[in-house]
């Protein structure tokens, strides 16, 4: 491969060595002036040079301070001799063996709106084809209109809910991952997430599967997309495989073509902008207070105690009497610790603030043009603990060394630092801890709070000893939101060289190298002060240090070819071949017992808990073919050709071939409706095509061998992993109907399609296999596993409308909504649904194929039981059950019998037993629509922006509900359970206190809920200073605007956040597990630009 | 036009250059991979040798559970799904047959690739090329023989899951088809003359597959099958072998003598027993499991086999630390001067020292387990020699074999009268089977045996009966009926297998 860079490399510095070999030696001088104040001056600094006649820049000098200049000729063929300066008229004039050439500048006040006009050429897609020509569906926005005036710190914050059939799922706190996904999920295992190419350079995100940190929340150091958003110009999406297909398969997801800003001729501008927004928190969902939590938790286990008998109730009552904890005891030496009314979560929640500014400058003149910018962005969070701080910085320079050859270098670097609390658990935490317990010392003489924390929290404390499992609990979370972390510091260097060479006319080659360098630092460290456990506990000031870095070489060569006949045929024709190579190397180490919080770092000491270390690579290379033929302007045939080779597969399977063919029509351009006035385009487009994914990771086909020890003297190595010869390219087919509609000089525009993607041998990740193969030790796992089918069908539209414009006024719309049904069609072989478990809050889950994923089953949720005779149970006509004895029988809970205030399932077969055979399906996770719209007006230099955005007919699990309503352990509930059933009449769906007994809180349908919501994501008000005022102040313009962010949203949902991530792998369940929610921003600023 | 002629042929010679498939084999820095593997003798060895560690890593969780608990001689403290005849197919712990698969990969995998080693090392002779086939025979005819006894029908699998070329989904073989393929696997190895005597190190030689090994379970293996002919024509070839290198019985009826068959172990009466070795930090929880005070303990003697051990030591009344086994081998008591009131039972075989009140030290915690040695052997042919015929002279010669074991444990001869029929000698020599092998991982498959066979000839008076006798953790009328089903003296197939394996099919009685 570095072969084939260097090679590159070579071939560019000869072409451009090659400008500079001289051939003759003649002469030519002369003076330069310039007219000022009606007088002839000489010009000093005018750039006089010697091109070709295909502007080749041959040989060139500037004037003296006496505007004189002199320069050698070369020999032979016929040249130009070419005087410039900025804001000057630039003179050409023909070298005939001139010895001496005079020449006076003008001043030329034009040359700005110049190069506007030349920058408003068709716009053409990598391949070379424009918007009209293009087959196939996409969407194209542009980031100016949003960043200027909007608070994101993200590109996916900026683009959600704008772009039909792009589905965005934010998240809450600073510098965490967001979900993005087009069209839905098409793959079980592999990755999902959409191709991201940066100026035509595919942005690989993903660090390699054998990313190891022993400590890591690998969502948590999911990459950010280290660019600002106020360097981006444009974002398109590609949405159906055929338009993917020239990115190769990676781009079988849908890809977003990102295009930054680059330099343009002309006067060097700067642009400063800088932009202050403020996070409120929303309202907190309200928990008992001490008194309430102390009341109600001796109710539960009185409760309990009743239920359970008298004689086998000595436990709970000695429990009841005998906890200082939940009994007044002032003799108790924490008596006034726990006795306190906390709120423990208006500790680690804050309302916080983000700055965001950025500068950039560029300018250029005919040979080269720069941008530079650099961008600084401060985000606080809003829960204690969370921050992220990040500089991006770019360089662009464009290089014309003729008409036929251009360079073009960009370089990028950002700097990103993301500041968490250990665990993402604090919250919960917060709300589930005691409220009678203070989190500090209590001054025995003054009654009043210490500084110093309390933090007492072993096995003998009322709410236990630190828990590390599932999400970890039992610890202070004030402690754990101010003093433990966990650190995340990237830096990523991208660099990127392009050559463009016209080499006859309509044949162009164009060919870059780029190349990325990413690294890695995390940092965590757990105080043993927030967990209380003893030193000798492998979580006693846990720390960790991780490294990775990644390089990612890419170079494509590619040849584009477009020619047209009488204006009837038209062909662009499209060869490239391109590669990619991902190197990847991590390690970790984690320590346990250092002795002070001061000697976090792995190397004072302490005792290792791991250390870990990889090393991955992979490969691809791809040669892809594309031609696009226009009959009379309005048929257009499209097909491309996609041969992909992957490391991660084996010899036999190693090579895809994945095919696609569109077809568009211009209806308008026919004879019967070229008459029609108002109709400006009527656009029917079809299109099929396929696309693969190959298994991530260095070689994961490959099998192999590992020593497990000795058999006394004797080594034993054993076969470990399978070789899985198999292995192929999980295929997906995609077809995209659409049509596309413009009106009244496209006032108004329309966008529909209809899609149908089905992807087909599913790449099953870690499957388990029979364990007569012999696995065992490895669990019967292989690495990957081709099997299933799933299919993703959908439509959208778009809606764009200029309602009214007038020389003042402008007002316009746009709404889109998009439908996406995702369906097992094959159930993948080996797919193990995981087992129900029949107890408290669990929900059983079904893969049926030909159902749509994400479906929840449970019990449904009747109420409580109000009396004793509602406890009976009942045959299918209503009429109460009896035994032998003719004696009612009472229903159970599984094994416990309801008594009243008991949560009262529907018992749909009539058992008289709640139990498996009672649950049904009672919702799915997937939304039905999803979408966006707003209004902007226009009135002068004022503009008013609003947006929506919107997703409907989602259901959920609100466990953060469920915990708060539970009443079974010693988390601190909502205020909700005030409410709850203490004596018959009492009007309540909340059933009564049990202190770790009975099922209260089977999954059901109380539990799950709608979802939906319309949110109003942005409204902004934006004024632009007019001309006058900004040339008084020497600027070109001053745009100051007021946004608000996520102020409203209409939900019927009673969590705190409708907006909750969805589960990535299909056999896990949709919860909201009171992640951060969404705070409202309110953001100030202002952008200068001169 | 040079220059453009230049772009093009830069184009198309880098496109040459890339277009290698080499450049896409990317092998893993950090692993040995297969095609890299199978270079020598030694990558043969060290496979093989790892399927004796699965072997032995199976011991306490596997080969002692199964092979005693459901018999009842000896208990779990703590309850346990097998002695109660409880095993549910989600009880993957107890119902797992991985890790016997697992050994038979190890088999398959040496059997398919130890001639590409040869291939490629000249020193790897012909001989030793045979001579591994013969253990990886072994262990495949030992891992089924296990897999049959258990589950008696299992997928039958030959092949080698190094790749995925040979499908995962591999549907149940009959007992018989399992037998046969054992039996072909033994004689596949023998046939080679290959199978080795002796190895360069004793441990090698009593715990890897020798001959003997083969021989004896082959005995085993036709005893199960009812081929009683076969079965004692491999006991002889233990028993008269002339080699200087055969085990033999131990025949000293000193206690020490008695003792050393278990410690040190390695004895020359063994055949082939799991190896740990304390210096190389190997050891096991045998002396835990089966002690008498350490905290961790987890199998005693059922009351009833107490008692008989009890009776044995009449016999010796006059000098009862001459008890060898009951004493060493069976059961310990504090105060073996006062062992009349003892009334909890330990296996003194792993727990003890060689002294009859030291016990092991964390230092000795590597007793090894013996899978066969010359008792076993005797008493096989003993079995053989009733069931083959009604010859009086074969009977007399099986309580013969009998006597010689009880009389190296100074315990009165059984002797032999002609009133004895089939039923009386089958008695005497599944008692002495329980007696002498306590705790070797024998007893349910020996009351299987003599319960099934003949068609359930003896199925009340081996099986059933002896099961209700010893075994106390369950109910007795729940043991009766369970056993009334033929189906649910085997295991069922674990939850999990039958969902990964979609050709399989649940044992009935789990339905």
């Amino acid at each position: 491969m570095n072969r084939k860079i260097v090679g590159l490399m070579i071939f560019m510095i000869l072409l451009a060595s090659q400008v500079l070999q001289a051939q003759g030696v003649r002469y030519i001088k002369g003076k330069v002036y310039e007219i000022i104040n009606n007088k002839k001056e000489p010009s000093t600094g005018v750039n006089v040079v010697i091109s070709t006649e295909q502007n080749r820049l041959l040989i060139g000098t500037i004037t003296n301070s006496m505007g004189e200049y002199s320069l050698k000729v070369p020999a032979d063929d016929a040249y130009k001799v070419v005087f410039s300066f900025i804001g000057m008229k630039p003179q050409t004039f023909r070298y005939t063996g001139q010895t001496e050439l005079n020449v006076t500048m003008e001043e030329d006040a034009h040359s700005l709106s110049d190069v506007v006009i030349t920058e408003q050429r068709q716009v053409k897609s990598e391949m070379g084809i424009t918007m009209r020509e293009q087959t196939s569906a996409t969407q194209k926005i542009n980031m100016d209109e949003i960043v200027k005036n909007l608070p994101v710190a993200s590109v996916e914050e900026a683009l959600q809910g704008r772009m039909s059939g792009v589905d965005i799922i934010a998240s809450g706190d600073p510098g965490a991952k967001s979900s993005i996904r087009i069209r839905g999920t098409a793959t079980l295992n592999s990755n999902s997430d959409p191709l991201i190419v940066i100026n035509g350079v595919p942005y690989k995100t993903k660090i390699n599967d054998s990313f190891n940190f022993s400590t890591a929340n690998q969502e948590d150091y999911a990459d950010m997309l280290n660019i600002s958003p106020t360097d981006i110009e444009t974002i398109e999406v590609l949405k159906d495989a055929a338009s993917t297909a020239v990115y190769g398969t990676s781009g079988a997801n849908g890809v977003l073509l990102i295009t930054t800003k680059k330099g343009v001729k002309g006067n060097t501008h700067f642009t400063i902008s800088s932009k202050e927004t403020a996070k409120i928190e929303p309202n907190a969902i309200p928990m008992l207070n001490g008194d309430q939590y102390v009341a109600f938790i001796q109710d539960a286990i009185w409760n309990t105690a009743n239920a359970q008998g008298i004689a086998n109730s000595a436990d709970y009552l000695k429990k009841l009497f005998d906890t200082p904890e939940i009994n007044y005891n002032p003799d108790w030496r924490y008596f006034d610790e726990y006795n306190a009314n906390t709120d423990w979560l208006s500790y680690i929640k804050k309302n916080a603030f983000i700055s965001d500014n950025s500068f950039s400058m560029s300018g250029g003149g005919d040979k080269a043009t720069y941008r530079f910018s650099i961008a600084q962005l401060n985000e606080g969070g809003t829960t204690v603990g969370t921050e992220l701080k990040r500089l991006t910085t770019s360089l662009n320079i464009g290089y014309s060394f003729s008409d036929k050859l251009k360079v073009n270098a960009d370089f990028a670097y950002s700097d990103a630092d993301k500041k968490a609390p250990w665990t993402s658990s604090v919250r919960a935490e917060a709300l589930s801890k005691m409220p009678n317990k203070s989190p500090f010392w209590i001054d025995d003489q003054t009654g009043l709070a210490t500084d110093k924390y309390f933090t007492r929290q072993n096995s003998q404390e009322f709410q236990g000893a630190f828990n590390s499992s599932s999400g970890s609990s039992n610890y202070h979370p004030i402690i754990m939101a101010n003093e433990s972390y966990s650190n995340t510091k990237q830096k990523e260097e991208n660099m990127t060289f392009r050559l463009n060479y016209d080499i006859l006319s309509g044949l162009t080659y164009i060919g870059y190298v780029s190349m990325k360098f990413n690294t890695a630092k995390y940092r965590t460290f757990l105080p043993q002060s927030a967990t209380d456990v003893t030193i000798d506990n492998t979580y006693a000031n846990l720390s960790s240090d991780g490294y990775s870095n990644n390089l990612a070489l890419q170079s494509e060569n590619k040849l584009l070819y477009r020619k047209n006949w009488n204006q009837m045929h038209n062909i662009v024709a499209t060869v490239l071949w391109r590669t990619s190579q991902s190197v990847s190397s991590n390690y970790s180490t984690e320590i346990y017992g250092a002795s002070s919080a001061g000697m976090s770092d792995p190397v004072t000491g302490g005792s290792i808990k791991s250390l870990g270390s990889s090393n991955s690579e992979v490969r691809t290379l791809s040669g892809i073919g594309n031609f696009n033929y226009t009959l009379m302007d309005r048929y257009i045939l499209n097909g491309t050709v996609n041969y992909e080779g992957n490391s991660s597969l084996g010899n036999a399977n190693r090579w895809g071939l994945f095919p696609s063919l569109g077809f568009a029509w211009h209806a308008q351009e026919e004879d019967f409706l070229k008459d029609v006035e108002w109709l400006e385009q009527l656009k029917f487009r079809a299109s099929i095509g396929q696309s693969g994914q190959a298994p991530s990771g260095t070689a994961p086909y490959v099998g192999t061998y590992k020593s497990i020890g000795q058999y006394v003297t004797g080594e034993a190595i054993t076969p470990y992993s399978m070789q899985l010869n198999k292995l192929k390219w999980e295929s997906s087919t995609e077809s995209d109907f659409g049509v596309d509609l413009g009106f009244f000089n496209n006032q108004l525009t329309m966008t529909f399609d209809y899609y149908y993607k089905y992807t087909d041998d599913l790449l099953q990740e870690k499957v388990t296999i029979p364990s007569s193969a012999g696995y065992n030790d490895q669990s019967n796992k292989i690495s990957y596993f081709n099997s299933g089918a799933l299919s993703n069908r959908g439509w959208e539209y778009r809606i764009d409308y200029e309602i009214f414009k007038n020389e003042d006024w402008m007002l316009s719309s746009n709404f889109n909504i998009n439908r996406n049904i995702n369906t097992i069609e094959t159930l993948p072989e080996n797919l193990i649904e995981s087992v129900y478990k029949f107890s408290n809050g669990e929900y059983a889950q079904k893969l049926i194929a030909g159902t749509p994923v994400g479906s929840f089953f449970g019990y449904k949720y009747d109420g409580v039981y109000q009396n004793t005779e509602e406890t009976y149970a009942r045959d299918a006509e209503g009429n109460v059950m009896v035994n032998l004895f003719d004696d009612p029988i009472v229903m159970k809970n599984g094994k416990y019998t309801c008594y009243p205030g008991d949560a009262k399932y529907v018992d749909l077969n009539n058992d008289g037993i709640i139990n498996e055979k009672d649950i049904i399906y009672i919702g799915n996770s997937m939304p039905l629509v999803t979408g966006g719209g707003g209004f902007n007006v226009k009135y002068k230099n004022l503009s008013v922006t609003t947006f929506f955005h919107y997703r409907l007919g989602q259901k959920i699990i609100n466990k953060a509900r469920m915990e708060s309503e539970s009443m079974y352990g010693t988390d601190n509930q909502s205020k909700a359970v005030l409410r709850r059933w203490r004596n018959e009449g009492d009007d309540t769906t909340i059933p009564r206190a049990l202190w770790n007994y009975g099922l209260n809180y089977l999954g059901s349908d109380r539990f799950v809920e709608d979802c939906s919501f319309l949110r109003l994501k942005t409204l902004s008000v934006s004024y632009n200073v007019p001309k006058n005022v900004c040339k008084k102040l020497y600027t070109n313009s001053i745009n100051i605007f007021l946004t608000g962010y996520d102020m409203f949203t209409w939900t019927n949902y009673t969590g705190q956040d409708p907006e909750v991530s969805l589960p990535t792998g299909i056999k896990d369940l949709a919860f909201d597990n009171a992640q951060t929610p969404r705070s409202r921003r309110f953001a100030a600023g202002i952008s200068v630009n001169f | 036009m040079k220059s453009i002629k230049h772009i093009l042929l830069t184009v198309l010679l880098l496109a040459a250059f890339s277009s290698c498939n080499g450049w896409l084999e990317v092998i893993p820095q950090d692993k040995q991979t297969s095609d890299a593997y199978w270079n020598s003798q030694e990558d043969v060895d060290a496979v093989l040798t790892s399927g004796y560690l699965y072997l032995r890593n199976m011991t306490i969780s596997y080969l002692i559970p199964l092979g005693e608990l459901r018999g009842g001689s000896i208990y779990s403290i703590t309850t346990n799904k097998l002695q109660s005849f409880q095993v549910k197919p989600t009880d993957e712990s107890l119902c797992n047959w991985g890790p016997f698969y697992q050994i038979v990969n190890i088999a398959n995998v040496v059997l398919a690739d130890a001639k590409k080693a040869q291939e490629k090392d000249d020193t790897y002779e012909d001989e030793e090329l045979k001579a591994h086939y013969c253990e990886a025979y072994f262990l495949r005819a030992l891992s089924y023989f296990y897999l049959v006894r258990n589950w008696r029908e299992v997928p039958l699998i030959t092949t080698a899951y190094e790749d995925d070329s040979h499908t995962y989904n591999v549907a149940k073989s009959s007992e018989a088809e399992i037998i046969k393929q054992i039996k072909s696997d033994i004689l596949a190895a023998l046939n080679t003359g290959a199978a080795k005597e002796t190895y360069n190190t004793t441990w090698e030689t009593k715990g890897r597959a020798t001959k003997w090994a083969l021989d004896a379970l082959m005995a085993d293996v036709c005893l199960w099958s009812e081929d009683y002919s076969i079965a004692i024509q491999y006991c002889d070839n233990l028993m008269n072998a002339h080699s200087g290198n055969a085990p033999a019985l131990m025949t000293t009826a000193t206690h020490a003598k008695w003792f050393s068959m278990f410690n040190p172990g390695n004895s020359n009466e063994s055949i082939f027993e799991l190896q740990w070795e304390y210096q190389e930090n190997q050891t096991n929880t045998l002396p835990v499991l089966f002690d008498n005070i350490n905290t961790n303990k987890k199998y005693q003697l059922s009351s009833k086999l107490l008692e008989e051990f009890k009776l044995e030591y009449v016999y010796t009344q006059d000098n009862v630390l001459e008890a060898v086994r009951s004493l060493y081998g069976g059961f310990f008591t504090e105060n073996p001067l006062t062992w009349e009131s003892a009334t909890n039972g330990y296996v003194w075989k792993y727990c003890g020292s060689q002294t009859l009140t030291d016990k092991r030290t964390a230092t000795y915690y590597d007793p090894n387990f013996i899978l066969y040695r010359m008792a076993d052997v005797f008493l096989m042919k003993a079995e053989a020699l009733v069931l083959k015929s009604d010859s009086k002279a074969d009977w007399k010669e099986a309580i013969i074999l009998v006597d010689s074991i009880r009389q190296r444990s100074n315990l009165e001869k059984w002797g032999f009268s002609d009133d004895y029929n089939e039923e009386d000698l089958l008695k005497k020599i599944l008692y002495e089977r329980r007696m002498e092998l306590v705790g070797e991982g024998k007893c349910w498959y020996d009351l299987l045996r003599f319960g099934r066979r003949s068609n359930n000839k003896y199925k009340t008076t081996f099986l059933v009966d002896n099961v209700t006798l010893y075994n106390r953790q369950a109910g007795e009328s729940w043991l009766i009926s369970v056993m009334s089903n033929d189906d649910a003296l085997f295991l069922p197939v674990s939850e999990s297998e039958l969902k990964a394996n979609s050709l399989l099919v649940q044992n009935p009685y789990y339905y």
